[in-house]
């Protein structure tokens, strides 16, 4: 039962009347076409204008008018942040959850629903998914790219599922790495600081046929971070990877693209694992083994001036040995796409997909289980989408669907509809309806996990208790039908305002849900108290994000962000265990999110930039919340040489920002600093 | 750095094929903005007292070779005017088919012989506008860049200066780089 609460509908409310309110103050020069007259811009205006934003609709569009709640994170937003990883990019995202569990783990979410393993937030690397489908989530600490090499991170908060698939329940990231002839020539990155030290290595460069190709290393160290008492922990870690990217501009109409990586890391944690003899408990560190590859290729052509097709395949593999267990996943992916434009008033795009993964687990100890230990998955999928334009430059209706067939839950369908009025140039209201599903993952079919053991009570003498958390066969599918709406504003040349409210209303929500006990005897007798993965949970979230970017002066950017969340879940029976249950859930998000950030370039080439975020208190955790300012001193003397030196989390020694969710313990982010050069030949 | 430096450099052999001169696939949008940048830097310009072109009624903005963006500049151009001035566009297809314009843009189709075409029109006072870097090592008193997915532009202030063209402030401010 789904019922839709009093407060969301004023917050709709308030943004049909904050839209209002904008509309009468946008300046009076607003041209009077809705369309864009480029030669009647402003230089500085052109300047400023995006060329394209791919992942909303999958074709090229204009930022301003795409009918989603979108955020981009630039080269320069990375660059002036001093973010060395992606998770740390992510943070200015409005709209995204990001939390440091400790050195090497990140939980990050949008709209709701943080955990470690954020089951419903699509990643994509240059088109790739980055998504595990052991657990539905994303392992932060392998996903990486030389930072300078990324062009932009596009991130759409809202239901992607009817053009990316199952699993963009909450969103999309896509991270898009430059075309390698944007990258010619030679690049020494060297970072040094309290807590990181970073190398990164690129050199790029033509091929005869006038193809662009590039190579890069990185190689990176992570100390541990510290504790609630300012001790030293255990999981500091090291990854190195290389790769390359070769692009090649066949013709006018076609291209060709190469790409691939490989890399290899150690991990440290400690891992708290279950024992069956006493203490029942094992705390010791593990060192974790990581490495993995992936090769691309992208071909894209146009057929005629209407009509062009895509082609991406790509292989995956990758390889995680941990204390407890080892897991190995090979994935393969072709998916073609076409972008049909047969009449001024429609454009279609569509597509069909093929993705096959296999994998291994084994364990070392007797938790954790996964049964089947292998499993081979066919995953089949189509999509259809029309853009039609109602009323030239002026309203656009979305519609559209993917049909997916997994082997867990068999046929699925999201389909969604979106609407955006622009009614001149700088005014865009979107709205949106979707519906989209988070697949089971192999865990929630086939897990055998014990979460603690514990001597019987009654006598100790008899075979110990575990409770553990078991797979379900029939565990289904979540699902999500979305409600947005939002409204850009470029109110003058200096200023644009952003706003996005959504409801989201759910069905089927993981729980756990006690069985009966049973005994099992390998590898030695003991009772298990079963918890089952179940879907016995629904609910509301809603929330609205509010983003303002201002070239406040010449020399000095700042961009403001707020984002709030309220979920309101509700379990058959209270579900279970902890933050699998109703009010769990709701304590694991931040009801609000506050980030501001200011670029302001002194003379003689020094650059000095901030980064705020403010983020409420987790009550599920007992995290508090807490004030982050990270500040950069940069100089740029000539094209060549970069060097900046940078503080970070400055107001704090040390803060915790997520509580203990798996087996390992969560430790807290502690201020830190560090220099840093890049040279350029 | 513990274990042994992991560096795989994977070497795609030359594939040779006598290609093309591969031009970029553009999106109309690229070249909107670039032509929405000509027609600014025919505002922002000044020819030298000297010479006709600061004395015409018409300003005319050449094209040389196959941009895209030479449609979308032909019809947009329809009305406007510079000052008073109307704006008219030509296109060209060699060298020697260059007639007197304000402003020349040189296609990324015509890297090859930029050389000829910088060298005839040295004397002249004519602005030129390259379509990417290379065009502007070479020569060129303007050229586009895409940095950023922003389509932004360097100027060579001495080279346009040699030739007796002055450039507004608001040309400097707004441009990515400056040299000379």
């Amino acid at each position: 039962m789904i019922r839709l609460p009093w407060k969301p509908e004023l917050v709709a409310i308030g943004i049909f009347l904050g839209a209002s309110i904008a509309y009468g103050q946008t300046e009076a020069d607003t041209p009077e076409t809705g369309g864009d007259d480029f030669l009647e811009m402003d230089i500085e205006e052109l300047a400023e204008l995006d060329v394209v934003v791919t992942s909303v609709s999958k074709r090229e569009e204009k930022l301003s008018e795409a009918p989603s709640a979108i955020h981009v994170v630039t080269q320069e937003d990375i660059r002036r942040s001093g973010a060395t990883s992606i998770p740390e990019a992510l943070r200015m995202v409005p709209g995204l959850h990001v939390a440091r569990i400790n050195a090497n783990i990140w939980a990050i979410s949008a709209r709701g629903f943080q955990e470690q393993f954020g089951t419903k937030l699509l990643v994509l690397i240059d088109g790739r998914s980055v998504y595990d489908p052991l657990f539905s989530g994303v392992y932060w600490d392998v996903q990486d790219v030389l930072m300078e090499d990324i062009e932009r991170i596009e991130v759409i908060r809202g239901p992607g599922a009817t053009l990316w698939g199952a699993n963009a329940v909450n969103g999309v990231i896509n991270v898009i790495t430059k075309n390698a002839k944007d990258t010619l020539g030679g690049l020494i990155s060297g970072q040094v600081g309290s807590e990181e030290d970073i190398l990164g290595l690129r050199y790029g460069w033509k091929l005869p046929n006038g193809a662009s190709m590039r190579v890069y290393g990185k190689f990176k160290e992570i100390d541990a971070f510290e504790d609630a008492f300012g001790e030293e922990t255990d999981d500091d870690w090291s990854m190195e990877r290389a790769g390359f990217r070769l692009d090649w501009d066949v013709s006018d109409e076609e291209s060709l693209t190469f790409q691939g990586d490989i890399y290899n890391g150690d991990i440290s944690n400690q891992t708290i694992l279950p024992t069956l003899a006493p203490p029942y408990v094992d705390p010791s560190v593990s060192g974790n083994d990581v490495a993995g590859g992936n090769l691309l290729m992208r071909w894209r052509k146009d057929l005629s001036e209407e009509l062009d097709i895509e082609l991406q395949t790509y292989y995956d593999r990758t390889e995680r040995i941990e204390k407890d267990f080892e897991g190995f996943r090979d994935t393969f992916d072709i998916e073609l796409t076409t972008h049909w434009d047969p009449a001024t008033w429609h454009e279609f795009v569509w597509g069909v997909g093929y993705r096959y993964t296999s994998d291994e687990f084994r364990s070392f100890t007797f938790t954790p289980g996964l049964i089947p230990t292998e499993r081979k998955d066919d995953l089949f999928s189509a999509f259809i989408q029309d853009t039609i334009t109602l009323r030239e430059d002026c309203l656009k209706l979305t519609i559209g669907s993917k049909f997916e067939y997994n082997d867990y839950t068999g046929f699925e369908v999201q389909p969604s509809a979106r609407l955006a009025f622009t009614p001149d140039s700088r005014n865009t209201t979107w709205a949106a309806v979707s519906r989209a599903v988070r697949t089971p993952n192999r865990a929630e079919h086939g897990a055998f996990v014990s979460q603690a053991v514990f001597p019987n009570p009654m006598d100790p003498l008899a075979p110990p208790q575990s409770i553990t958390v078991l797979g379900n066969d029939d565990f289904d599918s979540e699902e999500l039908i979305a409600f947005e709406l939002g409204h850009r504003l470029q109110y003058n040349k200096r200023l644009s305002i952003d706003i996005a409210g959504f409801i989201d209303t759910y069905d089927h929500l993981r729980t756990l849900e006690g069985g009966a006990p049973f005994l099992e005897t390998e590898p030695s007798p003991y009772v298990v108290l079963p918890q089952i993965f179940d879907n016995e949970m629904d609910g509301n979230v809603y929330g609205v994000e509010v983003a303002a970017d201002c070239q406040v002066t010449d020399r000095w950017k700042l961009f403001a962000g707020y984002t709030y969340v309220q979920m309101q879940l509700h379990a058959e029976d209270d579900g279970g265990m902890g933050f699998f249950g109703a009010e769990g859930g709701e304590g694991s998000t931040p009801h609000h999110q506050f980030h501001a950030r200011s670029y302001y370039d002194l003379p003689c080439g020094f650059e000095f930039d901030m980064g705020l975020y403010a983020v409420s208190s987790l009550p599920n955790y007992g995290v508090p919340s807490y004030l982050r300012l990270d500040t950069r001193l940069g100089y740029r003397p000539s094209e060549q040489l970069e060097l900046s030196i940078g503080a970070q989390n400055i107001l704090d020694d040390r803060h915790p920002e997520f509580g203990i969710t798996s087996s390992i313990p969560p430790t807290e982010v502690e201020h830190s600093v560090y220099a840093k050069m890049t040279y350029r030949f | 750095m513990r274990n042994l430096l992991f560096v795989s450099f994977i070497f795609i052999g030359a594939i040779g094929s006598p290609s093309p001169t591969p031009s970029q696939p553009e999106s109309s949008r690229e070249s909107k903005i670039k032509a929405g940048y000509l027609f600014n830097f025919a505002k922002f310009v000044e020819w030298p007292a000297s010479d006709p072109k600061s004395t015409t009624d018409t300003i005319v903005i050449g094209i040389i070779g196959a941009d895209p963006l030479g449609d979308y500049l032909d019809e947009a151009v329809q009305g406007k005017d510079i000052e008073g001035k109307s704006v008219t566009v030509k296109r060209f297809e060699a060298v020697e088919e260059i007639t007197a314009c304000h402003i020349l843009f040189i296609s990324a189709s015509h890297r090859g012989n930029a050389d000829e075409i910088l060298e005839s029109m040295r004397e002249t006072s004519t602005l030129l506008v390259g379509a990417n870097e290379d065009l502007f090592e070479r020569g060129c008193h303007l050229s586009f860049v895409i940095k950023e997915n922003k389509v932004k532009f360097k100027v060579n202030k001495s080279a346009a200066e040699r030739v007796g063209l002055k450039l507004s402030s608001k040309i400097l401010r707004v441009a990515d780089e400056v040299i000379g």
